[in-house]
């Protein structure tokens, strides 16, 4: 019967769990294989279909080795959690493994969230429900054919989901044009930033004789002039004063070419301090004082033995001589200070104290 | 080089895990002694363990407090607000806990014969353990943006109360006073004979 029992708890534990508490809050950005879209929930094959619509698009469909790229990914019309989060990725396959971008020799120079990861999530924010992830890419440096595809998971409606375009886009990676102003494949183009701080690039461009640096952010898009100091051409992005993200370009010309880094997007961010940690550290002291001083006090109270508390009461209620009282002054009742019987040497206070005496000797003694 | 978050980690094991077993331990000790005849299935040494096994909890969780705090202290970064809860309800787990130790420690084994103390014993316990619950459910919230309390519909303390510098030292201030009172003018419980 016990086992039984047992097997009943054990069988409604297991079927409480819901299916899809597995990662509510998201996995985070970073590198991901396909098989994380089902990972967190199982296989990929287990979850449920999405109705997101993806498209995915580049700024170019060719480029050359080490060369730049931007590929933007948008989805739409998916059915979203109450978190409306979304998670989607750049990839090359569905193998499940080896299909990210860099294991085929992309490198992710910015993941449009202050990142270089092929997996972004995003909180879907917009009436229409969609939203859209820009990748700055740098070519392989083998020459070929590349497809590019992209996948969705979220969650909806109970259920972990996924979508896939394996259809993708296609990108010849050729060799680099003679004399094509280039960057540096050792270029790590920031990404981050604080708000309030000037960020200085520093950019490795060969074959350049003049460089610039574009940038947009919400709507203002401006130019700055970089200078050559040695190798590298330096320059600066405009001081952000709120978090915001900032989309910035390297473009190169010489006396044949102009060419163009692929879009980077910094993403500018407050940074996240407490206001004054001390005056937290000093109400954390006065909270710990107060509940420990509370914890004291209720515990010498039920530790009160009660028999010694009681019977202090008793014992002194009980014998009254051990109760300090003010001598009491008797009063004399029926006494009346203008009685006509009253000697007349006598002053009041000898009539107070010794008059009824006097009184009850004139009646004879009764 | 490790850094500061895996030891905070591994601190935070540490303190949740004897404190944990603390009020486990006090729980199952007053459960046999509000109900004699599950005491009285039981052995004196299980009842003794019991109480040792929550002395020991509570002991090595307040010696491992610091080092969580300061680990802690060094793995946030800058933090937020959810750090500053962090540090208010550090604050009152460590009073709580040292309430439930010190009312061991004065009124002794005999605690467990008297009704009112071991209810009180296990509520300053179960509250104590509440916060440890709270505090590690931020943890959680910070660094996987999720926590197992979700399952339970608690809110997150995504917010916290801010006084001030002036209002915090006041605070400091009143509260030691309070704590002096009840520690040097407070008439002192006698510790009560184990029966």
């Amino acid at each position: 019967m016990r086992r039984v029992f047992l097997f009943v708890i054990l069988l409604v534990a297991v079927l409480a769990v819901p299916e899809y508490t597995a990662n509510p809050g998201g996995e985070g950005d970073g590198t991901e294989e396909f098989v994380c879209g089902g990972a967190c929930h199982g296989d990929p094959g287990l979850s449920a279909e999405s109705s997101a619509l993806l498209t995915i698009t580049s700024d170019r469909s060719e480029t050359y080795v080490g060369g730049p790229l931007s590929v933007t990914v948008s989805a739409q019309d998916m059915q979203l959690s109450e978190r409306k989060l979304a998670g989607l990725f750049l990839l090359t396959g569905t193998h499940g493994v080896g299909d990210t971008p860099q294991a085929d020799g992309w490198t992710i120079l910015s993941d449009g969230a202050g990142g270089s990861g092929n997996y972004v999530e995003q909180r879907v924010t917009s009436l229409d429900g969609s939203t859209s992830v820009t990748w700055a890419l740098r070519a392989p440096l083998v020459e070929g054919d590349y497809r590019l595809i992209t996948a969705i998971h979220h969650g909806g409606d109970a259920s972990a989901r996924m979508a896939v375009d394996e259809v993708g886009v296609l990108i010849t990676v050729g060799p680099v044009p003679e004399n094509l102003p280039q960057i540096s494949a050792e270029w790590a183009p920031p990404t981050k930033t604080l708000v309030g701080e000037e960020m200085v690039l520093s950019v490795p461009a060969s074959n350049s004789t003049s460089v610039s640096l574009e940038w947009t952010s919400r709507g203002a898009e401006g130019s700055v002039v970089m200078t050559q100091q040695g190798d590298a051409w330096v320059g600066s992005l405009p001081i952000a004063l709120s978090a915001t993200e900032i989309q910035y370009r390297v473009v190169m010309t010489n006396e044949i070419f102009v060419e163009s880094s692929a879009w980077i997007t910094l993403s500018v961010e407050q940074q996240d301090i407490l206001p004054n940690a001390w005056a937290f550290r000093f109400q954390s002291i006065a909270i710990m004082f107060v509940s420990l001083a509370f914890c004291i006090t209720l515990n010498r109270r039920f530790g009160r033995p009660a028999k010694a508390g009681i019977s202090g009461m008793e014992s002194t209620f009980n014998q009254p001589s051990t109760i300090p009282m003010a001598p009491v002054q008797q009063v004399v009742q029926g006494i009346d200070m203008s009685d006509p019987r009253r000697p007349l040497t006598w002053s009041d206070e000898q009539w107070l104290h010794y008059g009824e005496d006097y009184l009850k000797g004139l009646e004879g003694g009764v | 080089m490790v850094e500061a978050g895996t030891f905070h980690a591994v601190a935070v094991e540490l303190t949740v895990g004897s404190f944990l077993l603390a009020t486990t331990a006090t729980l199952l000790r007053a459960m046999m002694a509000l109900y004699p005849r599950l005491g009285d299935k039981f052995s004196t040494s299980m009842a003794t363990g019991l109480d040792g096994a929550s002395l020991c909890g509570v002991i090595f969780g307040l010696l491992v407090v610091p080092f969580t705090i300061i680990t802690g202290n060094l793995a946030a970064d800058g933090g937020n607000s959810m750090t500053a809860n962090k540090i208010l309800l550090s604050g009152l787990c460590t009073g709580l806990w040292l309430g439930f130790l010190h009312g061991r420690l004065t009124l002794g084994i005999g605690l467990w014969n008297s009704k009112k103390l071991v209810i009180l014993q296990s509520l300053i316990a179960l509250s104590a353990c509440q916060v440890v619950l709270m505090l590690s459910s931020i943890g959680g919230t910070l660094s996987r943006g999720e926590t197992l309390t979700d399952l339970i519909g608690l809110p997150h303390l995504e917010n916290s109360p801010d006084v001030g510098m002036t209002g915090s030292v006041l605070m400091f201030l009143c509260s030691s006073i309070a704590l002096v009172t009840v520690l040097f003018m407070q008439p002192k419980s006698k510790r009560i004979a184990d029966e």
